[in-house]
């Protein structure tokens, strides 16, 4: 849990709810990191007050990450006169006043500035032949030199992300440049322009779209949907494991971890208003878990009808023969003998002799259990041969 | 070090004396006159009928290009608020001539209206 430094009553109050309660309880919850994307303040530059961007508050979950009312903030967009200048080597740091607070930003050099010599060095003397290239190349460098290069009074717009160093937030730039400025216009519209933002846009509480609420709650609070989806799981590996062939609802409908599941309170959506009583929810769930293995091809019935008999595909050996057997003898042929015999036409051959309700899902699952077994060999996509 | 941020002021609030000393302050006004021995100059703006006035110590930003008459803004700490007129010593001196006045009174009342509602609205929340 990251606090933010420069808020000490924030600490405290924290840590007092932290020893309190066994789960840390928030003063206010922030937007879980996963929705921040939703936020167009996330990862855009926004245009801030400097007072701001020092005061607000380092997010809980991710660091370096800022919160202003409950938006997260990575990346500034500041503009002002530049009051506090020092030059390094690589970099120069530049104290921008905005009126409301002032802010180091570091503003790296460019690798060419750096190799350049200092201004004034540069020799002027060649102006003579007006078409020279690099003479004018060169003082294009320079003017693009003389624009990132600040003095104290200057106006300076940065965009940049912010950082805590030695306690201190500061801007670290991605572009930053002086701005031309001489009748204070930029600088106006700006001041103009922030409490129109601030009122409009960062001030408002950000609303997480309510088509992705009930997906955010799916943790907490079971739906019907889901609980069917982890109830076939489970139904799954029990047949994968027992090496079942056959069974019927009802069977599993008795046993004991699956009924315990399948009875759990669930919160009301529009899929399950309709059952009533929990024997009712269990059977609906049982038969939509049921539903989704058939999908799925796991399982399969000769009869769809919920009280017959369910086979398992895996298991149904009868099945597996019936299929190597279309396969072995239409490869006999020698419309087939070369090629193999498509999936379809072995589905149709299946559908003819074993039972109308195999399903394409079933079928696939049959072949490629066969295949693994190498008691068929797939020539081609979709093509079997069996010898 | 960083400064203290200057944060906006009319001339005449300044003039007026109920800024304390040391607050940091950024002000737009006329320069009237500069005596470069004495490192002053006087910066006014009118207000109704009243010229208000203040004096600016040019220590700090010297050599110092004075266009008598020209639109400046001047960003630094107050050194003296006592006296006839208050004393501004200027870490920034810039010539804005050509400045929309007006539009710059109107956004420094709007950023002011703005952090006003802030604080009235924590307040009333913290009640």
């Amino acid at each position: 849990m990251v606090c933010s430094k420069e808020d000490p009553a924030a600490i405290s109050s924290d840590k007092q709810s932290f020893w309190m309660q066994s789960e840390p309880a928030k003063p206010k919850k922030e937007t879980p990191s996963l929705l921040w994307g939703l936020d167009p303040s996330f990862l855009a530059f926004a245009k801030m007050y400097i007072k701001d961007i020092l005061e607000m508050k380092e997010s809980r979950q991710v660091q370096s990450m800022f919160m202003y009312k409950g938006r997260p903030v990575k990346q500034v967009d500041i503009l002002g006169t530049v009051v506090y200048k020092r030059e390094r080597e690589n970099f120069y740091n530049y104290g921008v006043d905005d009126s409301t607070a002032v802010i180091n930003c570091v503003c790296w050099k460019d690798k060419e500035e750096m190799e350049k010599p200092p201004l004034g060095a540069t020799s002027h003397q060649s102006t003579v032949g007006g078409l020279n290239l690099v003479e004018k190349l060169k003082k294009l460098k320079e003017l693009e030199f003389q624009s990132v290069r600040m003095e104290i009074g200057d106006v300076i717009r940065v965009r940049g992300h912010i950082r805590v160093f030695r306690e201190q937030r500061e801007v670290v730039a991605s572009i930053y440049y002086k701005v031309d400025d001489p009748v204070c216009d930029i600088q106006i519209s700006r001041m103009l322009e922030l409490p129109y933002i601030y009122r409009n846009i960062y001030d408002q509480p950000f609303q997480v779209p309510e088509q992705l609420k009930p997906e955010s709650q799916e943790m907490n609070n079971l739906t019907f949907s889901s609980l069917v989806r982890q109830l076939s799981e489970k139904v799954k590996s029990f047949l994968m494991e027992g090496r079942v062939e056959n069974f019927y609802q009802r069977e599993l409908e008795t046993m004991e971890p699956f009924i315990s599941m399948a009875s759990q309170p669930l919160c009301l959506d529009q899929e399950n208003s309709s059952c009533g009583s929990t024997s009712k929810q269990v059977h609906h769930i049982f038969r939509d878990v049921l539903g989704l293995l058939q999908e799925k091809g796991v399982i399969f019935q000769k009869l769809p009808n919920s009280d017959k008999v369910y086979h398992v595909t895996d298991y149904k050996k009868e099945l597996h023969e019936v299929t190597i057997g279309i396969i072995q003898a239409d490869c006999k042929r020698q419309r087939y003998a070369e090629k193999g015999c498509h999936f379809l036409h072995i589905l149709s051959g299946v559908r003819q002799v074993y039972s109308p309700h195999v399903t394409e899902a079933v079928m696939q699952r049959v072949l490629d259990a066969l295949e693994r077994n190498s008691d068929i060999i797939s020539t081609m996509d979709k093509f079997y041969v069996a010898f | 070090m960083l400064p203290a941020a200057g944060k906006h002021l009319f001339l005449w609030e300044i003039s007026c004396g109920l800024i304390q000393e040391g607050e940091s302050v950024r002000t737009f006004g006329r320069l009237s006159c500069y005596d470069m021995s004495r490192s002053e100059a006087e910066l006014t703006a009118p207000q109704g009928a009243i010229q208000h006035r203040i004096c600016i110590s040019t220590k700090s930003v010297e050599p110092f290009q004075a266009q008598i008459g020209s639109m400046y803004m001047a960003l630094g700490e107050i050194e003296r608020a006592e006296g006839e007129v208050p004393v501004l010593r200027a870490r920034v001196l810039t010539c804005v001539d050509g400045i929309n006045l007006p539009l710059l009174e109107c956004a420094v009342q709007e950023q002011r209206k703005y952090f006003q509602s802030r604080t009235s609205e924590t307040r009333t929340t913290s009640h």
